[in-house]
């Protein structure tokens, strides 16, 4: 296992217990307007970066065609989410990837696996910090 | 009521009219760009493999290599808002969602 180093750590926030966040910007292709946003890491959710309605009114502006929403699975039943094209830009990494919101309902704002996945991430639960991971440089031996 | 003046009251009422009024007609412009969409899909899979597509006021504005162009086109032909589509790609339909963070 190589030896890595936490960088860029955000305290935890939200309600108690406070959830892992990461900061991230968002750009929209049509008018190149970016947003810095905080968003709560969700290893449940299988998708990308879900935002209230309100922030994909602004944001989602290059929307993709209604047969490619995505539709998930919950216990509650099927939830279909719009989706748009965004430039995302977290840590030192930027991405071609999407902002989905409800089609019905007002949503909030998740960091969801699909861009997670992307990442490498620490969490130090006790410090309440959400880290990213960078390769460290070797340790010399002697 | 909530502890807010009538003024203030009738403010947030204007205002949550005029933002329902802004998301219709974002709705509209939205369901006429997919009609057209689904309208030339089986000339646009032929023609347009692998290259962006895009749709604005309910019609086909053009093609683009990148998203960057495909922007750089809505924004040319002076639209606020466009349909993009990567003919050929593949989109994750959807997936699973737990039971974290459920509160749409």
């Amino acid at each position: 296992m190589e030896l890595l180093r936490a960088v860029g750590c955000l305290q935890y926030s939200g309600s108690d217990p406070e959830s892992p966040v990461l900061e991230v910007r968002a750009k929209e292709p049509l008018l190149g307007r970016e947003k810095t946003l905080t968003a709560p890491i969700d290893t449940g959710f299988a998708g990308y970066l879900l935002v209230p309605r309100d922030l994909y009114a602004e944001l989602g502006t290059m929307e993709l065609p209604r047969e490619d929403f995505g539709i998930y699975s919950t216990m509650a039943g099927s939830v279909t989410l719009r989706r748009a094209e965004v430039k995302l830009s977290v840590g030192d990494k930027e991405v071609d990837t999407f902002i989905e919101t409800p089609l019905y309902g007002t949503g909030r704002m998740l960091l969801g696996r699909r861009i997670l996945s992307e990442l490498d991430l620490a969490l130090l639960g006790r410090k309440r910090m959400c880290c990213h991971l960078r390769q460290a440089k070797k340790l010399k031996t002697t | 009521m909530r502890g807010i003046s009538l003024s203030k009251a009738l403010e947030q009422a204007v205002k949550a009219w005029l933002d329902s009024k802004q998301e219709n007609a974002a709705l509209d412009e939205n369901e006429a760009n997919n009609v057209a969409y689904e309208r030339m899909k089986d000339q646009l899979n032929r023609k347009y493999r692998d290259r962006y597509v895009v749709f604005g006021g309910g019609r086909f504005l053009g093609s683009a290599d990148t998203l960057e162009q495909a922007g750089a086109l809505a924004r040319a032909n002076a639209e606020r808002r466009a349909l993009v589509a990567k003919i050929g790609a593949k989109r994750p339909a959807g997936g699973e969602w737990l039971w974290s963070s459920l509160e749409l």
